[in-house]
């Protein structure tokens, strides 16, 4: 796959590979994987467990560095940027969803959304933490501790999370991972529309080992034992309403 | 029988948290370490106290006379002789005691130091018997030895000042200087009684030194001729009540002769000595548990953590069928394990804590250079606490866990410590809306209320620490509030000086020295203080000073020179019971030279109290107290204010050149009791201030490493949202400074407690002639505060480690299971 850079290319990846040590195993998590992702699609990254699909999202997460190759998100180098270059990266251009929601537990739903908010500097961060929790539909929990909420609001509140922060790049890993399957439908709407509203400025990255979420996505891009062996568009998405798993 | 498996998995753990593991084995260290090593210095100074009190020969006894009031040496041998129970007293000897100054030849001129010269007979003393009285080596001096002028003086005394064997010695007596020559230095059980009734500072300054010579040598070089002041005897056996004693005493005074008995075993020393053993071991009881409490907290706090975030690990084994027992078993184990580690680094603090405050008593208490064995009754005690306290600390955490349901052991989230939070109590939600100040000050109020079992444990340990402190600094800051407060008694006056006898203020010669800018005169006895019944009351110092010039500062007004009242201090009047305006006899002994003593009792109302420190002191008017003892217009105690740039050590010799007098103190030398008092004081705080600090320190950072363990995922989440280093740092630094603003408040008011519930009482009643006041010097309390909050503070720097070292991808997983 060779990665063709134009000028809506949001991600660009050139023969990234990740490789760790278990004990005195050698894991090679990713092999020369090269793609480029435009802005506004809705992408996802399928891929049974073991396959590098996390991997590779923490790469360009920013969370993560590889082992060789070159990552390249929203124009900034993100292989030869240091620890606080790649924190400022990720606070104003990432929003992330994980699978198990990782809200902060001493911060209501409200405060949490509001934090990342502050982590920008932005003003007013409680109101407009309102209003991303009003389009989610919880304005009615706001005041809840994340012990209190049920996995489907938990993740509700992430999702709000990452939109507060109003970035040009989502990237969820599993988002539906933990949840059922009305739930998870609602959280896919959220993710589509998310896309969608922003006149498909906002590009995302959904990470799953379900195949039938894929069905929802602009384009599916396979990956397996760390190797990308498929990179296809999906001319006709459909939506989370009518997926069925 | 331990299988190979728990080993590796022992080994395994230990490794994993070594950090954790260093920490919490040098606290139980250390609080295994201070119980062992305080215990013992106190052990081997109470052990060392009661050998030299087995040797004191308790039993015996002495008679001795009232100050002021020698008796003639040939009348009391003959009235001796006399004694029908005389049979009963195996030995017998006469002696006097005198208050001298040495003097030394140093290129600073003249040193002057106050001491006792004890002359004795020693006739009727045998060899044996003077072995009885505990000398490390040597003799006492006999009749054969006269011709032989020798002086027999304490070794740590002779050693202080460099005196050696054969060294001439000048004695300066009231009225002569003598030159006497020294020949060899044994150690004398004696020297004790330098801590005469009126004085009950605890001193063991070198510079009260001890001598004893013959009799016949003191005497003459006193210009006591013939006069002998006390009369010392052992008895054939040993005697359960003192009859022999009390018999001797109503027999001598029925002859005319008034004079106190002690039984050396209730001399005020010996009660002084046998209350420190008791207030010591008390004390050091107090200190031992309250650090061993702190060692706790930090054992329970990580062993508590560590279970918390193997209950997955526990549930895997509960579902595969491990019993109950087992998991209890090894948690237990693991305890001990750091127990054990504990202790051997217990037992390697502790005997340097030993030593050290061996060191401190041996520098400040004259007691013969005995041995210092291992007292392995205290360390058998250290090891078996040291133990139970590892026992105590895993048995519950462990048992709680071994109790879980599989299925909830298993879905427990690890990162969450065990500790959502929900359900926030009104309090604590009032306390986070006071303290939030900003976003991250609400995450770490919040913080706090997640564990709060951990949150109490953690406080109490920070608390306890300081309070510890607060109240051996505070009671060190009474003591020099005393000291001050004693000084300020005295008001700008340099020197005092004391008469043998009532001297007319017109034949004092050196009153136009142009030196002297001021003298106020006095007159100052001791007396008795009797109601209506005839009780065994203590000596009282009465004191009478000049109101004229400067009024004398007591609570209500001044010392009037027409007051036909007496001024005591409010702590004595409450002793004896007495209100104000009641009448108290005073019995009060008054010497003439000419006359000899007599015995004067006067009737007067208590019409104020003082509050001078010294609680002994009875004031009244001047003109009154001269008019009661027959001496209009003399005096026997002056207070001198000098005019400046005099040198104040040959204006002591000057006045030491004149005959009536008989001692001449220093401002210095007034509070001397009570520095040495503070130096020991402060050798032995200093040991206790370093272990609290330290575990105080352990204790906070432990309590930091598990927090910051537990919060990895939260952390990375933040810093996968962007936070930097720096806000994550923020968090933490208010979560500790939280915790310690609630330990160092709580711990300001437990110190403060056991200062004044504990401390205070016990020096009191050890200090009995003084007032002693509780005052908690504001600078100390802020100091220690301010430390504990520095030391919480930068405890939490070592997250900005783990934050750069934090692999994100692993830190925002969740364990899966």
């Amino acid at each position: 796959m060779s990665g063709i850079i134009d000028d809506h290319s949001v991600i660009n990846l050139e023969g990234i590979s990740k490789n760790y040590k278990v004990g005195d195993i050698d894991v090679n998590a990713l092999i020369d994987v090269t793609f480029t992702i435009n802005q506004g699609e809705l992408i996802v990254i399928l891929g049974p467990s073991g396959s590098g699909k996390t991997t590779l999202l923490n790469m360009i997460g920013a969370i993560d560095i590889p082992s060789k190759g070159h990552v390249e998100v929203l124009g900034y180098n993100l292989t030869k940027a240091n620890r606080h270059a790649l924190a400022a990266f990720r606070r104003q251009h990432i929003g992330f969803i994980f699978q198990f929601f990782n809200l902060l537990p001493t911060l209501t739903a409200l405060e949490n959304v509001e934090y990342a908010i502050l982590l920008q500097k932005k003003k007013n961060a409680q109101e407009k933490a309102r209003e991303v929790i009003k389009e989610v539909g919880l304005d009615e929990r706001v005041n809840h501790f994340p012990s209190e909420l049920s996995g489907g609001e938990q993740q509700r509140v992430a999702i709000a999370r990452a939109l507060a922060k109003q970035t040009d790049l989502i990237l969820a890993d599993e988002p539906t991972g933990e949840l059922d399957y009305e739930t998870g439908i609602q959280i896919l709407k959220l993710l589509v529309s998310a896309a969608i509203n922003e006149n498909k400025k906002r590009t995302i990255l959904i990470v799953t080992h379900n195949a039938d979420i894929a069905k929802i996505a602009d384009r599916v891009i396979r990956l397996r034992s760390g190797k990308v062996i498929s990179d296809i568009k999906n001319p006709s998405p459909i939506d989370p309403e009518e997926l069925r798993w | 029988m331990v299988n190979r498996l728990l080993w590796t998995r022992i080994t395994r753990d230990l490794r994993k948290r070594w950090i954790q593991v260093c920490i919490v084995t040098i606290i139980l260290g250390i609080g295994t370490g201070a119980f062992w090593g305080l215990f013992s210095g106190v052990q081997w100074r109470i052990d060392s106290v009661n050998q030299f009190m087995d040797e004191y020969s308790l039993d015996d006894g002495i008679i001795t006379f009232p100050q002021e009031y020698e008796v003639n040496y040939s009348d009391i041998i003959d009235t001796m002789a006399r004694f029908p129970r005389l049979n009963e007293i195996k030995a017998w000897d006469v002696r006097l005691k005198c208050s001298i100054a040495y003097e030394f030849n140093s290129s600073d001129g003249l040193l002057v130091i106050r001491g006792y010269m004890y002359g004795l007979q020693a006739k009727s003393f045998s060899v044996s018997e003077v072995d009885r009285l505990a000398l490390d080596e040597g003799r006492f001096l006999t009749v054969n030895d006269i011709n032989k002028s020798r002086i027999l003086l304490e070794s740590t005394f002779c050693q202080a000042y460099s005196l050696q064997h054969l060294d001439n010695l000048n004695i300066r007596f009231p009225s002569l200087i003598q030159k006497v020559k020294l020949k060899g230095t044994v150690i004398s059980p004696e020297w004790v009684i330098l801590f005469d009734p009126e004085s009950t500072a605890f001193s063991a300054s070198v510079q009260f030194g001890i001598g004893y010579t013959l009799l016949q040598d003191l005497q003459a070089w006193s210009g006591l001729e013939d006069s002998i002041n006390e009369i010392v005897f052992c008895v054939k056996q040993s005697m359960k009540d003192d009859s022999i004693g009390q018999s001797l005493k109503q027999f001598l005074e029925e002859e005319g002769y008034p004079c106190g008995y002690q039984r050396r075993k209730e001399t005020p020393l010996i009660k002084t000595l046998e209350q420190q053993n008791k207030d010591d071991i008390d004390l050091m009881t107090v200190i031992a548990l309250l650090i061993i409490f702190i060692a706790l907290f930090a054992l329970w706090i990580s062993i508590n953590r560590m279970i918390t975030q193997q209950r997955c690990d526990i549930g895997i084994e509960l579902s595969l069928g491990t019993n109950e027992r087992s998991i209890l078993f090894y948690y237990i184990f693991y305890g001990l394990i750091i127990a054990s580690l504990g202790i051997i680094i217990g037992v390697i603090i502790g005997n340097f804590i030993g030593e050290a405050t061996i060191e401190l008593y041996m520098a400040y208490m004259l007691i013969p250079n005995l041995k210092k064995p291992i007292l392995w009754d205290r360390l058998l005690q250290a090891i078996i606490l040291g133990f139970l306290c590892s026992f105590l600390a895993s048995f519950w955490p462990a048992r709680k866990g071994a109790k879980m349901i599989p299925i909830d052991a298993l879905r427990q989230d690890p990162a969450l410590g065990g500790s959502s939070y929900k359900n926030p109590k009104i309090f604590e939600k009032i306390l986070t809306k006071i303290v939030s100040f900003s976003l991250s000050s609400r995450i770490a109020a919040r913080n706090i209320f997640r564990n709060r079992k951990r949150t109490i444990a953690t406080i109490l340990g920070i608390s306890l620490s300081l309070a510890l402190v607060i109240a051996y600094l505070g009671a060190f800051d009474s003591f020099i509030f005393l000291k001050d407060s004693y000084r300020e008694d005295l008001g700008e006056w340099d020197i005092r000086v004391t008469f043998n006898v009532p001297v007319n203020n017109t034949l004092v010669p050196f009153v136009n020295d142009t030196r002297i800018a001021e003298i106020n005169y006095g007159l100052a006895y001791f007396a008795e203080i009797q109601r209506k019944d005839d009780n065994n009351n203590q000596l009282i110092e009465l004191k009478g000073y000049s109101g004229n010039l400067i009024p004398q500062k007591i609570v209500n007004g001044t010392l009037k020179q027409n007051m036909t009242s007496i001024a005591m201090s409010k702590k004595l009047a409450n002793e004896l019971g007495i209100e104000l305006g009641e009448k108290v006899t005073l019995k009060h002994f008054s010497f003439d030279a000419a006359i000899g003593t007599t015995i004067i009792q006067t009737s007067l109302e208590v019409g104020f109290w003082h509050n001078r420190v010294s609680k002994l002191e009875v004031l009244v008017p001047w003109k009154k107290i001269q008019s009661m003892f027959n001496l209009t217009g003399s005096a026997n105690q002056l207070l001198i204010r000098l005019t400046s740039d005099v040198n104040l050590s040959k204006f002591r010799e000057y006045l030491y050149s004149f005959s009536f007098v008989r001692n001449v103190e220093l401002r210095e030398d007034l509070t001397r009791d009570l520095e040495d008092v503070l130096e020991m004081f402060q050798g032995l705080m200093q040991i206790i201030e370093s272990l609290t600090l330290s575990l105080c320190f352990g204790l906070i950072l432990l309590t930091a490493m598990i927090n910051n363990s537990e919060r990895e995922r939260e952390h990375g989440t933040m810093m996968t949202l962007g936070a930097s280093d720096m806000s994550i740092l923020r968090i933490s630094v208010w979560e500790a400074f939280f915790l310690s603003i609630i330990g160092i408040l709580l711990g300001n008011f437990l110190g403060w407690l056991v200062l004044e519930l504990m401390l205070m009482p016990a020096f009191q009643a050890a200090y009995t002639i003084y007032v002693i006041k509780t005052k908690i010097q504001l600078s100390t309390i802020l100091l220690f505060s301010v430390l504990t909050l520095i030391i919480a503070i930068t405890s939490q720097l070592g997250i900005l480690r783990t934050l750069r070292k934090m692999e994100l991808s692993e830190a925002t997983k969740v364990r899966d299971f």
